[in-house]
């Protein structure tokens, strides 16, 4: 059955890809006409009636004898830039102009016009009618004039944008706070204004065969591996579906493996924290519409590094690194040890915590690993209902869950007190880790039905296997359970601890493929020399 | 194919979910932890008599805040340990679990007539632990399991606290498991315990309490041929005793002053060394007793001035001879009284004179009595406490 669906799918993208062939070349062909009549009335068939596309047409030139077409949708682009740059220029401006150079020879050419005329920051030569309709989506202008093959596509990109705001998911304490945005165009520009080098570098490329969104993939030339940029281009351009609606859709498209918990491509709201990512060597996807970026390769160690750790001192950036590992661990196995312990291994508790354990216990109706489940479960729809509830009932959404799973499941002796500290430690321990979540939420379940079912054997089998399964992933080419295995020292200096900076002379090998210093040695601070020397 | 593998690992997974029931599973509210276990043996059968004290967790349930008795015992007899514990369990709601067993309490006429039988069951029993504490007791054990008087609330921890506060003291014995048994089967070597007797203290009244009026009192040694029980040593004894084989500080010792007979000077012991060495000289074998022990002055009751050097060296020599005195008359109560080797002499013989050791080790039982012994103590007194000058002088 499942070898007749593979063949099946095998057939059906076949048949899309000569589908979209197809399409594409009977436009790609179709040059613009001399007649601005006929290019009009071709372009309103395209656009049918849709009513925010809108067709300027007036006279210009001298003697007000050149007929032209201004198309672009409306708040897509800049009205008052359109009005300004384009329709005033022409028409008013040009005859100032034409006293000092002839500009408008009747029937053309107009290739000087964008030189001479347009006060625009571009303005490029277009003369296919595929280009111009993809110009027009795009929110440019198309300037299209009688009697010429040719038109031009100007960029008055405006319309309405949200602005830059701080960052609301991944906060932080000292460090900038701005945060991506929806578009494009401002995303790539907080990127460039942290890395003023003109080795950095945005390719652009569209995705989505009915949405075209823009993507663009962001690199260091000289730091990323050049093997890792061509297979992220290699993957993003196998990419042929309808829309790309977030930047979800091309993790999941490119990402090693589908069938794990663990999160192969990384992605941030910071721009710093691209651009830290980007310095070391990895390489960045920005995706239109979508203010969260993503960067591959994705190793574990990332989810535990955030921001605060480089700017704050040594000391306490290492101490709450290492906490985090510690948290993962207590998120990850807590209510499974819990389990396990009080089901099988009750001799390995102190008596005196075994005696309130079992106090607490006493007339619960429901086994431990039940009633583990339940509140495992009752805790994670709090948090699904603290986060897709309308705003306004947020505070009923807090009492009733703080109430009905603090208070009164423990004092109605349906839930022991114990388990609903398990429950908290556990899921506040988890928050500390957005980034790893996703793995914990189905591990920790897992490891709960083996805790209860074997005891602290099938917890440390589970582990096992569980290592042995993040040590078989890979993203772009990383193992995914850099530096610890295979070893890396140097990558080491920012794992677990955060050594200080002037001790990480190089860049990561492990995703730069080859040594790299991002500073020179010896840059300990220390007193200057003594006066003998 | 490799759909095929998936599905049939999630099936696999599916089925074990549904065997949670596993062969040692015992949810928390489903077992009775015992605490503590007294022994003895029926005077009329020869039946093996048992008391088993266990938590009853809903008492200490704070919510619910009762004042019912947080532990409860329960007794049964039977001819074997085994049947004993089953038949105990016959009469409980829940299974006994034996994990967090604190103290086992050994009733005079079991211990008299031998505990092989049972430290065979406890090493056989793999839920016991043998970091278990071991006492004797003279009185009747179920008495001494319901003998209460501290500030724990559960009796089994009362008397492990008793015991915990008294092994810093020299006047009592501290024997577990591991430790009794390694005595009992090595040759040259003998058990001892602990003793807890009850005491009634009268003085503190509780009117509405008067089962609390009975304690217990941790002190002392009992003391074991092999398996047997031959003897009690008292707390003066068990001093001597603790000076030769525990190299542990703590305790006092009491000299009369060097001015005036009648008063005394108190010493803190704050260090004790101490060694056995088999001297063998011209095929006679003499065992030394070398003990080297530190104190500091604690208290003096009358004017003595210990800042003076020859005061200081009078009262060292009392500290001296006092530790002396005590070595000998443990010494030779377990020789000429008891006559059983709990001081290790035929141990250190076999360390000293291993192939010597083989000839003698299986008739040393009886000719430990008679073996003559040296006793060298050498004291230091470290501190004289805060005051240099006596008080009262003027």
């Amino acid at each position: 059955m499942f070898k007749r669906m593979i063949q099946f799918r095998k057939k059906q993208t076949t048949n899309h890809k000569a589908e979209s062939k197809s399409t594409s070349n009977s436009v790609k062909s179709e040059k613009l006409s001399k007649s601005l009549s006929v290019n009009i009335k071709q372009l309103k068939t395209t656009f049918g009636e849709s009513e925010d596309v809108v067709f300027r047409e007036f006279y210009f030139g001298v003697s007000k004898q050149t007929k032209a077409l201004v198309c672009f949708i409306d708040g897509l682009g800049d009205k008052k830039l359109i009005l300004e740059s384009i329709v005033k220029s022409l028409m008013v401006d040009i005859h100032i102009i034409d006293q000092q150079v002839t500009v408008v020879k009747k029937n053309g050419p107009f290739h000087d016009l964008s030189k001479h005329v347009l006060s625009v920051t571009d303005a490029k030569t277009i003369d296919t009618f595929d280009e111009t309709v993809k110009n027009i989506l795009a929110g440019n202008a198309c300037l299209l004039i009688d009697g010429n093959n040719n038109g031009f596509a100007i960029d008055v990109k405006g319309g309405e944008k949200r602005n830059v705001e701080a960052a609301k998911n991944e906060t932080v304490i000292r460090g900038p706070q701005e945060a991506f945005v929806e578009t494009l165009r401002t995303n790539t520009s907080l990127l460039r204004r942290i890395i003023k080098n003109p080795n950095l570098i945005f390719e652009h490329i569209i995705l989505g065969k009915q949405t075209h969104t823009d993507i663009s993939i962001a690199f260091i030339r000289g730091i990323a591996n050049d093997k890792i940029v061509e297979e992220v281009k290699r993957r993003l351009s196998k990419i042929n579906i309808d829309a790309i609606l977030e930047s979800g859709y091309v993790e999941q498209l490119i990402e090693d493996r589908s069938f794990t918990p663990f999160a192969t491509v990384g992605n941030s709201e910071k721009p710093d924290k691209v651009a830290a990512k980007l310095l070391e060597g990895r390489v960045a996807i920005l995706c239109d519409g979508t203010p969260v970026v993503l960067t591959v390769p994705y190793i574990f160690a990332e989810a535990f590094q955030v921001p605060d750790d480089y700017y704050s001192r040594m000391s306490y950036g290492s101490i709450v690194r290492a906490s985090r590992f510690f948290a993962f661990a207590v998120t990850l196995l807590l209510p499974a040890l819990f389990v396990a312990i009080t089901t099988f291994h009750q001799e390995m508790i102190p008596t005196v915590l075994l005696i309130k354990l079992t106090a607490a216990r006493e007339g619960i109706p429901f086994p431990a690993l039940i009633e583990t489940l339940i509140s495992e479960l009752i805790f994670l729809l709090i948090r699904e209902s603290g986060i897709r509830m309308p705003r306004a009932t947020g505070s009923a959404v807090t009492i009733v869950g703080s109430l009905v799973m603090g208070d009164a499941a423990v004092s109605a002796g349906i839930v022991g007190a114990p388990m609903v500290i398990v429950t908290s430690l556990s899921g506040i321990t988890g928050l500390t880790l957005p980034a790893m979540y996703n793995a914990v939420i189905v591990f920790r379940y897992l490891f709960i039905l083996l805790g209860g079912i074997f005891g602290l054997y099938g917890v440390t089998i589970g582990l096992l296997c569980l290592l042995a399964h993040m040590c078989a992933l890979r993203s772009f080419g990383v193992p995914f359970m850099t530096p610890f295995a295979p070893l890396s020292l140097n990558g080491l200096k920012d794992s677990i601890l955060r050594l200080p900076l002037w001790s990480m002379n190089s860049r990561p090998k492990f995703i730069t493929w080859r040594k790299s210093n991002r500073q020179s040695r010896a840059q300990r601070p220390s007193p200057t020399h003594k006066k003998g020397k | 194919m490799t759909y095929k593998k998936i599905t049939l690992v999630l099936i696999v997974f599916l089925f074990l979910i549904s065997l949670t029931g596993c062969w040692d599973k015992g949810e928390l509210n489903e077992s009775a932890i015992v605490v503590a276990m007294g022994i003895d043996r029926n005077e009329n059968n020869g039946d093996i008599d048992m008391t088993l004290q266990f938590i009853r967790p809903g008492a200490l349930n704070q919510q619910q805040g009762s004042n019912e008795s947080p532990y409860d015992v329960i007794n049964a007899s039977g001819e074997s340990f085994l049947e004993t514990v089953k038949k105990a369990n016959e009469k409980l709601d829940r299974k006994l679990s034996f994990a967090h067993l604190k103290t086992i309490i050994i009733g005079e006429k079991m211990a008299k007539t031998g505990v092989t039988e049972f430290t065979d069951y406890l090493l056989r029993t793999f839920e016991m632990r043998q970091s278990t504490l071991i006492a004797v007791t003279p009185n009747n054990v179920s008495q001494v399991l319901a003998a209460k008087h501290g500030i724990e609330n559960v009796q089994a921890t009362y008397m492990e606290g008793i015991v915990k506060t008294q092994k810093s003291m020299f006047n009592s014995s501290t024997t577990d498991v591991l430790h009794f048994i390694n005595k009992m089967e090595t040759k040259g070597l003998n058990p001892v315990t602990g003793v807890f007797t009850l005491l009634n203290q009268q003085d503190i009244s509780f009117n509405d309490e008067p089962q609390r009026k009975t304690g217990l009192l941790y002190s002392g040694t009992a003391v074991f041929r092999a398996d047997k029980l031959v003897g009690y040593l008292n707390s003066r004894e068990t001093r001597g005793l603790n000076y030769i084989i525990n190299g542990k500080s703590g305790g006092y010792v009491l000299v009369p002053s060097p001015n005036d007979k009648s008063s005394k000077v108190s010493i803190e012991l704050s260090k004790i060394k101490n060694k056995i060495t088999p001297i063998r000289m011209n095929g006679s074998l003499t065992f030394c007793i070398h003990v080297e022990a530190e104190g500091n002055i604690a208290e003096i009751t009358d004017r003595s001035a210990v800042s003076k050097q020859d005061v200081l060296k009078k009262i060292n020599q009392k500290f001296t001879d006092s530790i002396t005195k005590d070595i000998r008359s443990t010494v030779n109560r377990s020789q000429k009284k008891l006559k059983t080797d709990i001081l290790g002499f035929g141990r250190a013989y076999e360390k000293s004179y291993p192939s010597e050791w083989d000839k003698v080790k299986d008739q040393w039982a009886s000719s430990f009595p008679t073996v003559p012994f040296k006793v060298k103590v050498k004291t230091e007194i470290k501190k004289t406490g805060l005051q240099i000058n006596p008080l009262g002088t003027k």
